[in-house]
């Protein structure tokens, strides 16, 4: 841990903690720098040489779309990640590396999304909490938990009931509670990782707030959003990252919305539709009719036609994971007609829905798509195991390998050999292989939920080539995407999704990124 | 296989022939693995010579195999989906004392004929473990109970069924021609249960390895979740993967009754724990997905040669578990900085592989 002593140049005598904010005449205190930071991981260059400055008092959004380097930058600062190189300089000291009780001994908070708070704890006791178990005391004294609690809360001018049990409060109050513990800890830098996108708009206001109230006390805020409305109308500075590169520095004033959404993807919209030239077959593949499930989405009806790419947009939350997962056979719904080549589907395993043909490449890669430390052509074979062992449920290896390498080949997999462990390539590599592995059960229908995600621009742009092939043989595509320009890109029409239910569809002329991003903007 | 990557030993330190031809950590377990056994096999010779290395002394080695060998592929099995079985010891009691029953009962003897009641008795003591195998894979897959707990509830339950048959006494006195086939030497060298030992570790690890069966059942302990949406059929695997821990715990089960000449419930207790040692030594990973099952006999040979040679050299057989247990941590722990090796190896190939057009640079991973 650091002591006051070796604290940088420009700081006050030993002991004494510098104002925060100024320091001399109306210098403004640079707070963190970061210097030449790079990351990686195996298979994705996750930061590359980024310098950063943050300054007290002020409102620093960090932009970027997902997989841009954001968390591992954030990572970084937080100590939970150890950078290759770089210096992190905290007030003129510089560390290589921090960890996470150095971190926040130097007054760093990070509130992530999921608020890292205990449910089953009272207010009071949350807020309390880090102060509390600092001290290594025996016992608590509760009637000095309630103290540390209301000041922090004062501090935030906020008020919440401090005996109530945490998790029976709403997600704005969890939040607030959330910030007020960052608060105990004479936090000088706040890093809130998305903090409006599960909130209310009610909410976002009292927030945004609580923000401006603790820029004025000298506190360093790094704001994290995907609402872009939100972030100009709190931000001092811009700063937008892209695929583990810093692109700039920015004032709010530069910048537009739609200049922010090019810096952030690198894709200029050109207004111009790749999709238009199958012909329409009459029969639908798909029809969707009054779907309902409780608390995730109601009166969704639609249809996908052979060689139709049909798009999602909207929130997190808005339902539309969750519809795609009703027509994998993982949630079923709880009312409404789902018709699949013109026979009733209502699958109760993914095994059934792969049956009837349906295909879906999860969000979640690793987590859903992957057996990480497998082989690329095991996990390709795994969807087609049963299909192509012969007498007594036999597959040699070398089926196994047959199979991986025409897929390997097919969709251009960029290893030395099929055996190679599929943690061993890079995010886009990985993601051609989920997609092999999808293609080669030769599925009616394929459900892509954010297909790019953390990709590299390259294998992006062959996927979608690779998608849009897949609507030319005829099948139907379903994207969901936070990737507006993807789907435009990519799409016949685009839904808008929000909060459980088609809001508006896009299509022809009406589909452009401008109309969707604005249509975003009002469901939140 | 592709020519341009095996040329990468012409550049920098020649340091490859020593490890295993595919360089990840399954690889790595098992080259640390054998070169364990060869130096544990090289004190022995070292430290006893002949009096450890001779037919006879090499062949009752063989002889005290087999039901631990049984046992700890029954272990190792569970430990591919990432479970356990706990209940092993006891369903192997509990098959012997079916087939004691069976095997020292007038009524039967009289009515079938010696040969048929011992064929009698070795069918239901299999049918004892697989349904107590199948009755485990039911609780998990079913109710969703974990495998540790269930396969600890189980053993229970089959330990007080054995008990109440017994009323905890052992049944004594087999045929003589059930322990003189199961203690017979093939060739009059080889063991037969040992033969028997390594036909079922041959079959059970080319089935796993080679079926559709076995290949989920690895992937299901690789990734979970994955397995469920990738649509492998999962509920189907496990029932069979406990099943054959069932299967194979009673023949473990049969075997003591040979070599014990009785059976009773506690039999073999120890075995428990030793078989989980010897599964994770011989690489099978308790989170599930990785290992090889038939890296577990040359494991089980191990032990049991070094306890073999504590017995010649007449040191305290309490000290055998003491070496058993060091070998495990010292196992563990070569593993460690290896395994760190390979990753850092691993990052290090990624930078250059993105750095260097593919095919121009060199795999040291290529098989």
């Amino acid at each position: 841990m650091r002591t006051s002593e070796n604290i940088g140049t420009h700081v006050a005598p030993a002991g004494v903690r510098p104002a925060i904010g100024f320091v001399g005449e109306n210098h403004i205190m640079e707070l963190l720098r970061l210097e030449g930071l790079s990351k990686r991981y195996i298979g994705t260059q996750a930061l590359d040489a980024v310098d950063m400055t943050i300054e007290a008092g002020q409102v620093l959004c960090l932009a970027g779309a997902n997989g841009s380097g954001k968390s591992t930058l954030i990572k970084c600062v937080a100590g939970g990640e150890t950078p290759d190189s770089g210096k992190i300089i905290w007030q003129g000291q510089a560390y290589d590396s921090l960890t996470p009780s150095q971190s926040m001994a130097l007054g760093i908070e990070i509130i992530y999304q999921d608020l890292s708070i205990f449910p089953d704890l009272t207010v009071a006791e949350n807020i309390a909490f880090h102060v509390v178990q600092s001290r290594h005391r025996s016992w608590v004294d509760l009637r000095e938990v309630d103290r540390i609690a209301t000041k922090a809360l004062h501090e935030l001018g906020a008020d919440l009931p401090l005996h109530a049990r945490l998790g029976d409060l709403p997600i704005g109050a969890r939040q607030t509670a959330a910030i007020a513990r960052a608060l105990t800890q004479d936090c000088r830098l706040l890093v809130m990782d998305e903090p409006t996108t599960a909130l209310p708009s009610r909410d976002v206001a009292q927030l945004l707030s609580m923000v401006h109230r603790l820029k004025s006390k000298g506190m360093a805020i790094v704001f994290i959003s995907h609402k872009l409305d939100e972030l100009f109308e709190i931000a001092d500075r811009f700063y937008v990252l892209r695929d583990g590169r810093k692109v700039g520095d920015y004032a709010p004033a530069e910048l537009t919305t739609t200049r922010l959404s090019y810096l952030m993807t690198g894709v200029e919209f050109k207004g111009e539709k790749t999709q238009q030239e199958f012909e329409q077959i009459a029969t639908p593949l798909l029809v969707v009719e009054d779907l309902r499930r409780r608390d995730q989405y109601h009166d969704v009806s639609f249809s996908l036609r052979p060689g139709e790419i049909i798009g999602f947009a909207g929130l997190t939350g808005s339902g539309r994971t969750e519809l795609a997962l009703t027509l994998f056979g993982l949630n079923p719904a709880d009312a409404g007609k789902i018709t699949l080549a013109g026979r009733p589907h209502s699958p109760r395993s993914p095994r059934e829905a792969i049956t009837n043909g349906i295909a879906l490449v999860s969000e979640d890669r690793h987590g859903q798509g992957l057996f990480a430390r497998k082989a690329i052509m095991t996990n390709i074979a795994s969807s087609v195991f049963e299909r192509s062992a012969g007498r007594f449920g036999l597959l040699s290896q070398a089926s196994e390998r047959t199979i991986g390498d025409t897929w390997i080949d097919k969709v251009r997999v960029k290893t030395p050999s099929g055996e190679e462990p599929v943690q061993s390539l890079s995010g886009g590599n990985q993601q051609k292989v989920v997609l092999a592995k999808w293609l080669a059960t030769d599925p009616k229908i394929l459900i892509l939920d954010n297909p790019t995600v953390g990709i590299d621009v390259g294998s992006k742009m062959e996927i979608h080539d690779i998608v849009r092939q897949l609507a030319r043989q005829g099948r139907g595509v379903i994207m969901i995407s936070d990737d507006l320009e993807e789907l435009v890109m990519s799409c016949n029409r685009v839904f808008l999704m929000q909060t459980g239910t088609l809001a508006a569809e896009f299509h022809g002329e009406t589909l452009t990124v401008e109309n969707l991003s604005s249509g975003l903007r009002q469901t939140s | 296989m592709n020519d341009g990557y095996n040329k990468s030993s012409t550049h920098g330190v020649s340091w490859r022939w020593l490890l295993p031809a595919r360089l990840d950590e399954e690889g790595l377990g098992q080259s640390v693995l054998y070169a364990m056994i060869a130096g544990v096999l090289a004190l022995i010779f070292l430290s006893l010579g002949t009096a450890f290395f001779n037919p006879t002394n090499l062949v009752s080695v063989l002889q005290q195999t087999p039901e631990f060998a049984l046992l700890s592929l029954a272990m190792g099995l569970s430990m591919v989906s990432g479970g356990i079985d706990l209940s092993i010891i006891a369903v192997a009691n509990l098959a012997g004392i079916f087939a004691a029953r069976l095997m020292t009962s007038e009524a039967v003897l009289a009515a079938l004929g010696q040969d048929v009641a011992i064929g009698l008795a070795c069918l239901v003591a299999l049918a004892v473990g697989v349904c107590a195998g199948l009755l485990n894979g039911i609780v998990i897959v079913r109710f969703g109970i974990p495998p540790l707990l269930t396969t600890l509830g189980s053993m229970m339950v089959f330990a007080g069924l054995g008990t109440g048959l017994t009323g905890g006494a052992g049944i004594t006195g087999m045929p003589a021609a059930y322990v003189d086939a199961v203690s017979s030497n093939v060739f009059g060298l080889i063991p037969a249960s040992f033969c028997l030992v390594l036909v079922i570790f041959v079959g059970v690890s080319f089935f796993v390895n080679n079926s559709v069966f076995g290949k989920s059942l690895f992937l299901y302990g690789e990734n979970k979740v994955a397995a469920l949406f990738g649509g492998l059929r999962l509920e189907s695997t496990i029932l069979i993967s406990y099943t054959i821990c069932g299967a194979l715990a009673s023949l473990a089960g049969l075997v003591m009754l040979a070599r014990f000449n009785s059976m009773k419930v506690g039999f073999g207790d120890s075995f428990q724990l030793e078989a989980i040692l010897v599964a994770v030594l011989a690489g099978m990973d308790p989170d599930g997905g990785r290992g090889r099952l038939l890296n577990i006999l040359p494991t089980v040979l191990l032990l049991q040669c070094v306890e073999n040679a504590f017995t010649i050299a007449s040191l305290s057989p309490f000290a055998k578990k003491m070496i058993w247990g060091a070998l495990l941590l010292a196992f563990m722990a070569l593993n460690f900085f290896f395994r760190r090796m390979v990753v850092r190896h691993l990052t290090a190939l990624a930078v250059k592989r993105q750095k260097a057009p593919l095919g121009a640079e060199g795999s040291p991973l290529g098989g």
